[in-house]
């Protein structure tokens, strides 16, 4: 008994410290959001308690249902296409895990991942409007004008979804990929005996062995892509200031 | 912001006239007016534009840079005409202007070289490139001089706006993804435009000295509707409320944009005489902006909620201009956010 109660204690004590940090750095700063959404608050003011003003304002607000709506646009766009593409690219390394080709794969797909969103949307912007001669051909050939991508209601939504689809992508197919790699190779094998194709052997095992991946990925798919802001919005540096 | 609020901010700011409002209504900014002399109003060229919301609350120290309408001489001259002044003569020039010059059946000169997005600036860069001009020339402005409504959706504001909407088939095809400082630097620079607005700055036309070096290009300061206007900002020093010796840093204000340090400073950095006695040491070309023309521009209204009327008002000019809205329902839309702003600011004022 004493045993037990030395190691609930010495449990807690591993888990303290980030307790502490998630208390104090997320726990605590929620709740003051929480409390000076009650308020009108503009920093050099004390606060001033308003009620739920501040939340009516926001739902009548036509820009904020707009923007809200956008978001929402994004995440549609985003989510199925990043998901898709993320299995199909897993497959396709994962086929080709000891080669050379599939480990620089699993390299370079990775490296957008790592770049903060604020550059790839910066980079993205410089290319699409940049008129540099070799995107502009390849673009032609799909008869799309990509300068005109940006500028235009019709398709921005749609392209800012397509550079977070190039950014994030990578790290699902890594999340695909080590999921692929744990599937038992005698279901494929014993498949194979029973005279399974590739697409069927795709859809009736490897599909299904992803299920709970998938799942993962959709769901942090859509936490990632309504929190698209970054990419969009880049703030002028302070020498750059209005004027 | 955070450092005011926890006592511990400068006793000497650095704000450009938007940000004024929500200093002053808070208190943060002390009102100069009590520490200047009349001798210090013509010492210093622009302390005027320091003057906003009852008070002297700021001194200017970056300013007599305007907006102002670069043009292609070259191209002029081959089109046979001469420097616009009228908006109508200005639109008149874009159209001629605008044409396949390659015969590939490709547009490759056009009349005003613009771009609507920001790119690396604020969203608030393009009111200062192209709306202010034009909504003052029309004998509007942003807010009616009460400052309790917004005028900008007026018979003139509106006009405002269409006259810029008319413009477009005379812009590059995509200028609604083109940013405002390529639009100047590489399709008016490069020589494919007859017409770009941007500030006087003497760093472009060095710059268009070692990048363009055969661009043969002059300006005018202001077109002309029912007036003239362009927008010039008045960065200005400012005397914090919460400043224990304000005498000094009052002293430390009029020493920092005296003739002395300024003199030095403009030398390295260019940049428009603060005092009476400071030489002009800038690009001879762009003295004038400063002398015979320097009625014709001016800084912006300093009003309440300035940020967040103005940022709603670019986003409406854009989709104005991408086609997406009419300018009277657009400058509807955007006087109705802002009037909302304006009451509930006054309502808690009173």
């Amino acid at each position: 008994m004493r045993k037990k109660k030395q190691q609930v204690f010495a449990a807690y004590g591993y888990i303290a410290p980030i307790a502490l940090i998630l208390i104090v750095f997320l726990g605590v700063s929620v709740t003051m959001s929480i409390i000076l959404s009650f308020t009108k608050y503009n920093i050099l003011t004390p606060p001033q308690f308003n009620g739920l003003d501040n939340y009516t304002r926001m739902l009548t607000d036509k820009k904020f249902m707009k923007a809200l709506i956008n978001t929402l646009k994004i995440m549609i766009y985003v989510v199925p296409l990043q998901t898709v593409t993320a299995i199909g690219v897993g497959v396709l390394i994962a086929a080709r895990k000891n080669t050379w080709l599939g480990k620089l794969a699993n390299i370079v797909i990775f490296i957008p991942v790592l770049s903060s969103n604020a550059v790839v949307g910066t980079i993205w912007k410089a290319i699409l409007n940049g008129h540099v001669g070799v995107v502009e051909k390849i673009f032609a050939v799909f008869g799309i004008d990509c300068s005109m991508l940006l500028g235009d209601a019709a398709t921005a939504l749609l392209t800012v979804a397509m550079v977070s689809v190039w950014k994030n992508m990578g790290y699902y197919a890594v999340l695909y990929i080590s999921a692929l790699m744990s599937i038992p190779d005698s279901y494929y094998e014993a498949a194979k005996v029973d005279g399974a194709g590739r697409w069927a052997r795709f859809r009736y095992i490897t599909l299904p062995m992803l299920k709970p991946t998938t799942i993962m990925t959709i769901f942090l798919g859509i936490t990632t892509s309504l929190q698209c802001f970054d990419i969009i919005y880049n703030p002028p540096a302070p020498a750059a200031a209005p004027r | 912001m955070t450092g005011i609020n926890a006592g511990e901010g400068p006793d000497v700011g650095y704000m450009y006239v938007e940000m004024f409002p929500t200093y002053i209504d808070s208190g943060a900014v002390a009102d100069m007016a009590d520490y200047l002399t009349d001798e210090d109003y013509e010492t210093y060229l622009y302390l005027e534009k320091g003057q906003m919301m009852g008070g002297q609350y700021g001194f200017p120290f970056v300013t007599g840079n305007p907006f102002i309408m670069y043009y292609n001489k070259d191209i002029l001259d081959s089109l046979g005409e001469t420097a616009p002044e009228i908006w109508e003569n200005f639109r008149r020039i874009c159209e001629k202007a605008t044409k396949d010059t390659d015969g590939d059946g490709e547009i490759d000169q056009y009349g005003y070289a613009a771009g609507f997005n920001n790119g690396d600036m604020s969203p608030l860069y393009l009111l200062n490139s192209y709306y202010y001009s034009v909504l003052w020339q029309s004998g509007s402005d942003i807010y009616n001089d009460d400052l309790k409504t917004v005028r900008f959706n007026d018979e003139a504001g509106v006009e405002a706006v269409e006259f810029l909407k008319s413009l477009t088939p005379y812009m590059p095809k995509d200028y609604m993804s083109l940013a405002a400082t390529d639009a100047f630097s590489n399709v008016f620079g490069g020589g494919k435009a007859v017409f770009a607005c941007a500030r006087a700055m003497q760093a472009q036309t060095e710059s268009f000295k070692e990048t363009y070096p055969d661009l043969n290009w002059d300006y005018v300061t202001s077109l002309k509707n029912k007036q003239y206007g362009t927008f010039g900002a008045a960065d200005s020093l400012t005397l914090m409320s919460a400043c224990e010796d304000k005498e000094l840093a009052m002293k430390l204000i009029k020493y920092m944009t005296g003739t002395e340090v300024m003199t030095e400073y403009h030398g390295e950095h260019y940049g428009a005489p603060m005092t009476a006695d400071e030489p002009y040491q800038g690009d001879e070309k762009l003295e004038r902006t400063l002398t015979e023309d320097r009625d014709k521009w001016r800084p912006l209204q300093a009003g309440p909620c300035g940020s967040d009327i103005l940022l709603n008002l670019v986003s409406q000019l854009q989709a104005v201009m991408s086609g997406d809205a009419e300018a009277k329902e657009a400058l509807d839309e955007a006087a109705d956010y802002s009037n909302d702003l304006l009451e509930e600011y006054w309502a808690d004022k009173e």
